[in-house]
């Protein structure tokens, strides 16, 4: 069953030299307690893809087109008060920095209390306390550390925390963006650990952002190579890992796997920053002005979307 | 818990402060110019009574001792008699610090409290046109002459409108009347306290307001407004359960800093309204070489800066649990 399906969507930032089309006619979808990663280098999109999502992007960001379809109806669409029902209650965040995502004079107990009665203000605080109590033992943090403040747990635990209050209101989505990748690898292993058993026990979808391969691979059914605000190759781990077709996500694979291909990967084809896209004119491959494959009809002629198998696919011309 | 640690540590670093004041000021007074002698000796005394009053004053023992006799006297509340009023110093000290106290006690909360709260409005609509004015208007209050705005007040509300008293802090004719009871005497002083009271709100709340727009708008743009947004908070329970509350630290730390210039400024506004304080007193003091009286000011009027710091610094830890090491 279909949870989310996200059609044609299209966030700009406007800055003050012009605007800037963060993602660019971006479409998937996500089947109920499945998990996809969106992968690629920082300013492709990514992250922006997951703020839109929930509508918690900057004032200056503008969604150009698209749908948001959650359970059937357009979250794009929504009233204030419906969105601010939605929010965590049905689709919940995992935050890449968990150090500040704590407000810094509350206790932590009282800031999950808080998510959990908001959302339903009949559950009274004693009761919403031994709520935390069972999400707590879940992640592994001692029940007597709950009314510390924030800035009495490692970082680690207050990681942690945020995935106990993510699931705080059982959520059927879970966006977690980039959960892991401000900790050290240990921490970050049984945080990954962690996020994989919630997920397969309470049967809750999630959508992985992170630059990391290796713990996208980790976590991931299905996973979605952005490049300049596009995807440029999707689907399932097996398939874009151990066989990616498209140029980008094979020098961005290199780059990670061993020394020899970042070697490689840098001698030939180190990419420009991607920050902005506005240099890509619509109908062109953004990856041209690097890839090693490109022939000279790739400047003319517009990059499509080509099936290797009927979950696989990429954007360029020339993959097979 | 440790808030009781830092009181504790916190007033045993006051009394050190406090020690050292107390010291620098009997050095101060033993550096300054004319001695206490030279006006108490009138031209019909002959030598000897001069010395004998010399001997009388303890000023012709050493130094050291006479520090000892000082701290001695300070810790048995003997502070002299005042040369001006001939009656004992403390008596003086005691009528007029309570006015003082309550003149800016009063000015401090409440500029502070409306600075947060309209500082936290403003910054939540931030570029409209309601944000540039009250900038501005808060600009010009923050740089406005205190002299000259206190007069400007008793020349409009006391003397063109009529209706407010032109100075002092209570109508003597209705304390005398053993008929008006303690409401009416409230009263009173409330209504001779206003316009000193909106002189220093005035001045006071404008540089409140723009430190708490400041530290709102970057307090905004922290990751845990976000978190907040993500739970489904309203606007306004974010601005005023989580941007609010973080927003008003530095304004709390302005207040510690500005209480002991808010108390320099409070010799004008005092002279100027005529309010029986102890600012008022202490010029008054200077300038006639009454010692004693001088001393005792200086000494008072540190105390009430140290333990409103005390105060401001519980409060802070209150507010903000990082700081309770």
């Amino acid at each position: 069953m279909t949870l989310l399906q996200v059609n044609n969507l299209s966030i700009a930032y406007q800055t003050r030299t012009g605007t800037a089309l963060a993602v660019d006619d971006v479409s998937f979808a996500l089947d109920k307690g499945k998990s996809l990663g969106i992968v690629g280098e920082s300013g492709c999109g990514k992250t922006t893809i997951g703020m839109g999502l929930l509508r918690l992007l900057p004032d200056n960001a503008l969604i150009k087109q698209g749908a948001v379809l959650f359970k059937g109806s357009d979250i794009l669409e929504f009233s204030t008060a419906a969105l601010q029902d939605l929010r965590w209650k049905k689709i919940s965040m995992i935050f890449q920095a968990a150090m500040n995502a704590w407000n810094p004079v509350q206790r932590v107990g009282d800031q999950i209390i808080e998510a959990i009665r908001i959302h339903d203000p009949g559950i009274s605080r004693d009761k919403a306390k031994l709520e935390v109590e069972k999400l707590y033992e879940m992640v592994d943090i001692p029940t007597n550390r709950i009314f510390d403040y924030p800035h009495e747990y490692s970082g680690g635990m207050k990681q942690r925390a945020i995935i106990a209050m993510a699931l705080s209101c059982r959520p059927d989505l879970i966006i977690a963006d980039e959960p892991s990748t401000a900790l050290d690898v240990i921490v970050q292993d049984q945080i990954i650990k962690k996020i994989k058993a919630i997920q397969k026990k309470f049967n809750i979808a999630i959508i992985f952002i992170s630059h990391d391969i290796g713990v996208v691979a980790d976590v991931c059914h299905d996973i979605m190579v952005m490049y300049k605000g596009r995807i440029v190759e999707t689907g399932k781990r097996e398939e874009v890992f151990v066989e990616p077709v498209h140029p980008y996500t094979k020098s961005l694979l290199s780059s990670y796997l061993t020394l020899d291909g970042v070697l490689e990967f840098q001698n030939e084809s180190a990419p420009k920053s991607c920050l902005t896209s506005t240099d890509q004119a619509p109908g062109t491959c953004g990856f041209l002005p690097n890839c090693p494959q490109a022939e000279p009809s790739c400047a003319s002629e517009a990059p499509q979307w080509q099936a290797i198998s009927e979950t696989h696919k990429a954007l360029c011309r020339f993959c097979k | 818990m440790s808030l009781q640690k830092l009181i504790i540590r916190r007033s045993l670093e006051i009394l050190v402060i406090f020690f050292v004041i107390l010291s620098g000021l009997f050095l101060l007074f033993h550096l300054a110019p004319g001695d206490p002698v030279s006006r108490m000796v009138d031209p019909t005394m002959t030598p000897e009574d001069a010395e004998l009053l010399v001997s009388q004053l303890g000023l012709d023992q050493p130094l050291w001792l006479q520090y000892v006799y000082y701290v001695k006297n300070f810790f048995t509340g003997n502070f002299g008699v005042s040369f001006h009023y001939g009656r004992p110093v403390v008596e003086v000290i005691g009528e007029r610090l309570p006015n003082t106290i309550l003149l800016f006690t009063s000015s401090v909360i409440l500029s502070a409290l409306a600075g947060i709260f309209w500082g936290k409005m403003v910054a939540w609509h931030k570029g409209k046109p309601v944000d540039t004015w009250v900038t501005i208007i808060s600009l010009v209050c923050h740089t406005l002459f205190l002299p000259w705005i206190a007069l400007l007040f008793i020349w409009i509300f006391a003397y063109k409108i009529g209706g407010f008293p032109l100075n002092g802090m209570i109508s003597p004719e209705l304390w005398m009347d053993p008929d008006s009871g303690i409401f009416l005497k409230t009263l009173d002083i409330m209504h001779h306290m206003l316009l000193p009271l909106l002189t220093l709100f005035i001045i006071h709340v404008g540089s409140y307001l723009l430190i708490m727009r400041s530290s709102m708008l970057e307090t905004l743009s922290e990751d845990y407004i976000l978190t907040a947004r993500a739970k489904g908070l309203n606007e306004k329970q974010i601005r005023n359960r989580h941007a609010g509350p973080n927003a008003s630290l530095p304004v709390v730390t302005s207040v510690g800093l500005s209480l002991a210039f808010s108390i320099n400024g409070g010799a004008l506004t005092e002279t100027v309204f005529t309010w029986p304080g102890i600012g008022r007193e202490l010029i008054f003091a200077v300038s006639n070489n009454d010692y004693p009286l001088a001393l005792a000011s200086f000494l008072f009027i540190s105390i009430v800066v140290l333990i409103a710091n005390l105060v401001v610094d519980v409060l802070y830890a209150f507010l903000d649990p990082r700081i309770r090491y």
